[in-house]
């Protein structure tokens, strides 16, 4: 069972550190984050659906991140150094470094539904899946998020 | 972008042209919708336009730290599993100590104790006793000096008589 773990480690890692740092826009914070979600995995390994362990993994990075959120909300917020405005990523030309940080600084679920569907690429049903929305709330949710960028877009390059 | 309330309309359309998910009919329906609609059009551009920076941005691997940690999770779980076993197999191995040395014991008389060996334990228990009475007075008188005459005497004389009728200890 540990080959096949090794194996989703290797497949799932980057998805889930990438959620991770999206939603906790902190890196160590990311990486606690992800590796709990994976101890999860390893203890859960018996009981899980094999063709299912993507979305789940993934829903459980969530989970604990936005727990995290939750817990930082109590305590003072951390300083995000690497969030810059648009405006002042736009005026470097750095419409990618600029579109990281519009897209971190989206209110959940709409930055998780863009960085599972547009970044990461994920279908729709699987989104779904991770984030225990229905489907057309997804597709709902998601209009608005790409629109709120598309109008922050359109604020930097008029 | 300042989007008539139009546009909202059109969200979907906008979603399933980037997803790929127009059919023909409705691609061309959308476009003809822009070339009338500016507000449309921007839409569709800015969307478009989105999606290439999406693709252009690098996926970030995971730090290589983060990579080996997830890797040594099994290792790590079964550490603690094998301490949580190694507890375990004392907890058995003292139990099955404790069994076996009852059952040796219990062999050593296979056919019930002898006379001389009933006598024996009678005169150790009346010796038990002895001391318990003593240990009784001595706490009663300690109690009646501290707290007073309502707690003393825990063990009664009377609790001793019964204990002693009930393995004829009396008559020794």
């Amino acid at each position: 069972m540990s080959k096949k773990f090794r194996q989703w480690v290797k497949r799932y890692q980057d998805d889930a550190w990438s959620l991770a740092r999206y939603l906790l826009k902190d890196a160590s914070e990311a990486e606690d984050a992800t590796q709990e979600a994976f101890i999860k995995l390893w203890n859960q390994r018996e009981e899980l659906d094999p063709e299912r362990i993507k979305p789940w993994l993934l829903k459980v990075t969530r989970n604990v991140c936005l727990d995290r959120l939750r817990h930082r909300r109590l305590t003072p917020e951390l300083e995000t150094p690497e969030v810059h405005g648009p405006v002042a990523d736009a005026q470097r030309d750095e419409l990618g470094r600029w579109l990281k940080s519009a897209i971190a600084n989206l209110e959940e679920p709409y930055r998780s539904l863009v960085v599972l569907r547009d970044m990461q690429q994920h279908s729709y049903e699987e989104v779904a899946r991770i984030t225990e929305l229905n489907l057309s709330q997804v597709k709902v949710y998601l209009h608005r998020a790409r629109k709120r960028l598309r109008e922050q877009l359109s604020e930097i390059r008029p | 972008m300042n989007e008539s309330p139009d546009t909202n309309g059109w969200e979907d359309q906008i979603g399933a042209l980037l997803d790929g998910e127009l059919t023909d009919e409705q691609a061309i329906s959308l476009r003809a919708a822009a070339e009338h609609d500016p507000t449309l059009a921007r839409a569709i551009d800015g969307a478009i336009e989105l999606r290439q920076i999406m693709s252009k941005i690098p996926a970030e691997p995971a730090p290589r730290r983060l990579r080996k940690q997830l890797r040594q999770i099994p290792r790590q779980s079964r550490v603690v599993d094998r301490s949580g076993f190694l507890q375990l197999r004392w907890v058995m191995a003292s139990a099955t100590a404790a069994i076996a040395v009852t059952i040796a014991i219990s062999q050593m008389w296979p056919q019930g104790p002898t006379d001389a060996q009933i006598t024996q334990a009678r005169q150790e228990f009346n010796l038990v006793l002895a001391y318990l009475a003593r240990a009784n007075r001595k706490t009663s008188n300690s109690i009646r000096l501290n707290i007073g005459h309502g707690f003393a005497g825990p063990v009664t004389k009377n609790t001793v008589r019964i204990i002693s009728n009930q393995f004829g200890l009396d008559k020794e």
